[in-house]
Parts: structure tokens; sequence; C-alpha cells
């Protein structure tokens, strides 16, 4: 598992850390029921303060990602081999988007979009085709 | 490309040679002296001495060939069939070269020895005049120490594997910022075969103990003290964390005992190698090659080799090698960019 975090960049610490295991486990360095280290271990290394690094599991345990469980550490779960399929087209999409000139953030928040409206969106699409 | 692999061909014969047919032919020949001897022979012969060299074990004529052929037939399947086996995949090393010379020294040593002993007893009334077994044990340790180094030195002196990196993939992470904090770790287990049959070693090391508690308590105790200590050291050097930090490289038992730390300052070079457990270190474990690597080598494949200042190397076998060697590279050089 890779972690990169940078003080200067605007993102929250934490972010930074829930973002880079979420990279580690679309990429395949972790998997299903590998072991995340613990926290205290993350901490000291990137030297951060615990709470940094509790805050990014808890993130990561609310997006289903991983397992916290007392005396076991964080589990990664099986939401990871979904992760893991949309590896690829999600570095595709990045790549056509760095090459149009569209900023990280605002294909972010065109697929935050995307997430909430698209649904409807497609509804109304083909219900204007078929009338 | 094809002049390593002829040379790879020319060792591999060297070794089958030396390491495996030599063996077995020494064996054939002392089993042969040994059978034509054996009208002339006392019976039943001596076939121990105690520490003074006055013969003190006996047993019949019959067996001593029987018994030759079994343990140079032995031998040499663990020692040189298991080892050529074990590197089929294209690999090789000193420790191979080792073992080719190895196995013919301890086969013909020992095939010397039991012959020399049988034939010293040739007209003896009986075994217990055998004369000292001194002798017979310098000439052995001599014959196996030249057989050892004719077998050395009639093999070629290659290594492939160790440079070759696992994949063709070249470098995908982005150069490291001034402040950037960056973190890489890995969990590495002995391969799942290798698990089972060190499991499965301790647990006949305890049922053994146990059917010795019916018999005598001293075996049984003698065996549950082997397990539990062999058992620790499975667990001891089976798991490993490996860390990869502005610190440095860390590889750490899950029992916290061995562990192995290298500062980023004095790491010289790292990059991601394919190793070969039997062709490169002689087989699994916290290990030291024949070439001076220290490795900590769970199973075969991709590895993490580093280099420190002064020339030692430390190889860890560990997935995603090349992420490693990358993020210690450019700790390195980020490091070293500072302190200029």
């Amino acid at each position: 598992m890779l972690i990169r975090i940078d003080p200067s960049r605007e993102t929250p610490l934490w972010e930074q850390i829930a973002a880079s295991m979420r990279s580690s486990i679309a990429a395949g360095r972790l998997g299903a029921g590998d072991r995340l280290p613990s926290a205290r271990e993350v901490a000291a290394s990137l030297d951060l303060n615990l709470h940094t690094v509790l805050r990014a599991y808890q993130q990561l345990r609310d997006e289903g990602l991983v397992d916290l469980r007392r005396g076991r550490g964080a589990v990664v779960t099986d939401a990871a081999s979904a992760l893991r399929e949309l590896h690829d087209d999600v570095r595709a999409l990045a790549a056509r988007a760095r090459r149009r000139g569209i900023t990280p953030g605002a294909l972010a928040s065109l697929l935050a979009d995307a997430e909430t409206h698209g649904g409807a969106d497609d509804l109304s699409d083909s219900s204007e085709e078929t009338s | 490309m094809t002049d390593s692999s002829s040379e790879l061909r020319r060792a591999r014969r060297a070794f089958v040679v030396w390491g495996i047919v030599a063996p077995l032919v020494m064996t054939a020949v002392a089993v042969g002296i040994q059978l034509i001897a054996l009208p002339s022979l006392p019976d039943p012969v001596a076939m121990h001495w105690d520490g003074a060299g006055t013969p003190d074990g006996f047993a019949p004529a019959r067996v001593v060939p029987v018994l030759t052929a079994t343990l140079g037939a032995v031998l040499t399947v663990l020692l040189g069939v298991f080892a050529f086996l074990g590197s089929r995949h294209g690999e090789w090393g000193p420790t191979l070269r080792f073992l080719g010379a190895m196995t013919p020294a301890t086969v013909g040593g020992i095939g010397t020895l039991v012959t020399w002993s049988l034939l010293m007893q040739r007209g003896l009334e009986s075994g217990t005049d055998a004369p000292n077994i001194l002798p017979a044990v310098l000439g052995a340790a001599g014959a196996g120490l030249v057989i050892g180094l004719i077998a050395w030195f009639s093999q070629p002196a290659l290594t492939v594997s160790g440079g070759t990196p696992p994949r063709g993939t070249a470098t995908t992470l982005a150069p490291l910022g001034p402040n950037e904090r960056i973190m890489w770790v890995r969990s590495v287990t002995m391969s799942a075969p290798g698990m089972i049959v060190l499991v499965a070693l301790v647990l006949v090391l305890f049922v053994a103990a146990a059917v010795g508690f019916v018999g005598s308590g001293q075996v049984s105790i003698i065996l549950l003290v082997v397990g539990v200590i062999l058992g620790g050291l499975i667990a001891a050097t089976t798991m490993f964390r490996v860390r990869i930090d502005d610190e440095g490289l860390r590889v750490t038992s899950y029992l916290g005992i061995p562990r192995f730390r290298i500062p980023l300052a004095a790491v010289s070079e790292a990059r991601a190698v394919f190793v070969s457990p039997m062709a490169d270190f002689g087989g699994w474990g916290v290990r030291i090659a024949i070439d001076g690597r220290r490795g900590v080598v769970l199973r075969r494949g991709e590895a993490l080799e580093v280099t420190q200042h002064g020339g030692r190397v430390f190889v860890v076998m560990v997935d995603d090698a090349q992420t490693a060697s990358d993020v210690l590279n450019g700790l390195r050089v980020r490091a070293g960019e500072v302190a200029q």
C-alpha cells in the first residue's frame, strides 16, 4: 500500500490519506481481506496526528471499503473488487479529461453531478426519444 | 542472449554430472568394492568406533553395502536432485554451484570412509580386532575435500537472475514534491505450500512426542522441545511487514524479532529483482547467500534489492517490488538534493 500526502496542498490531510488508500485498493495493491497498517504506525511514519489517520479510516469505513474491528484493525472488504474493476476506466477518463484541459476538480464535480442527477437525465432522454 | 543461455546449459550440465551422476557412480563403485571384499570379512564387522578409536558397534557384514547404497542415493536426491528441480526456471547462482560440489564431496567422503573401514577388517578373525578408525576418517575427509574442489572448479561461475527485473514496467511513480510525505507498506508471508510443509513438520514432532510419552519420557521431551523451538522459529521467520518511509526500509517479523532496518542515508541503490530461493539463497527463510547478499526469502518471485553504501546487499521478497524500489529511490534522491 502506498500513501502520499502533501501538507502544502489545500485538500485536508485525512482526505489525502483516504484517497491514497482508495487508489491502492483500485490499483490492486490492497485486496479484500488485506489488513491496513495500524493507524498508529501510519501516523508515526508520516509524522501525523493519530486522529487525522483515524479520520481517514472512518471515511473509508463509511464508504464500505474497510471494516473497522476492535482488536483486528482495519480490514479491506469485498467492495475492493468493485473499485478494482473501475480502475482502468477511471484512469482512461482522467487521461481524456487532462488532454481536453478539464481540471481534476471539474471532473470530480461532473462525476458527483452524474451520480446525483444522472439517473433522472437518462430517464428524460429516453422518454423524449420514445414520444 | 544465446551466449548466456548456452552458458546456462553448460552450468546445468556440469551440475548434473557433478551433483547427481558423480555421487551415484561413486556410491556404485563403493558398493562394488564392498561386495568383492565381503567373503574375506569377519561377520559381524565393526560398524562404529568410540572416541578413542576402538570399535564399539557391530553389524552383519551384508548390511554395510545396503546401507552405503541407501545413504548415497538419499543424499544425492536430497542435496543434488532437489536443488536442481528447484531451479528449472532458468536461473542459476553460486549456491547451486556449491551444492553441485558439496553433494559429491559428502557422498564420496562417506563412501570412502565406510569402504575403508571394511577393507581394513579383511582377514580379521573378528570385528572386535578392527584397527583404529582415525586414518580412515582423515583419508575420507581428504577425499571429500578433493572431490568437492574438483567439482566446484569444474562448474562455471555463472549467475543468472538477480539482475532481471520482474517486468518491463517503467517507473510510474510521480516525482516527490519537497513537502510530500510518503509511506509504502506491504506484508509478506511464506508461500502456502511452504507453510503447509513447515506446519506439518511441527505437527509430526508433536504427535511423535505424544506417542513417545507412552514409551519413553526422555525422547518425547526432546521432541516436544524441538517442536516448540521450531514452531517459534517458523512463526518468527515466515511472516514479515515491509515498510518504507523517509526513515528508510524496515522489515519486521510479525513477532517483532527478527527485524532489519536500513536507514535512508545508508541506501545506495534500490531495485526490483526476480529471486529464486534455491538458486539465489539455497533455500527459504532468513538467509545469507554465498555471494554475501542477506535476505528474507519467503517465496520465489519479485523482490526488493537494496544495496547499501559499502556494498552490502539486502533482499526481501515482496510483491509490488517495483513501486517499493521507486519509492525508496525517490526518497533517496530527494534527501540527496536537500543535503547538497
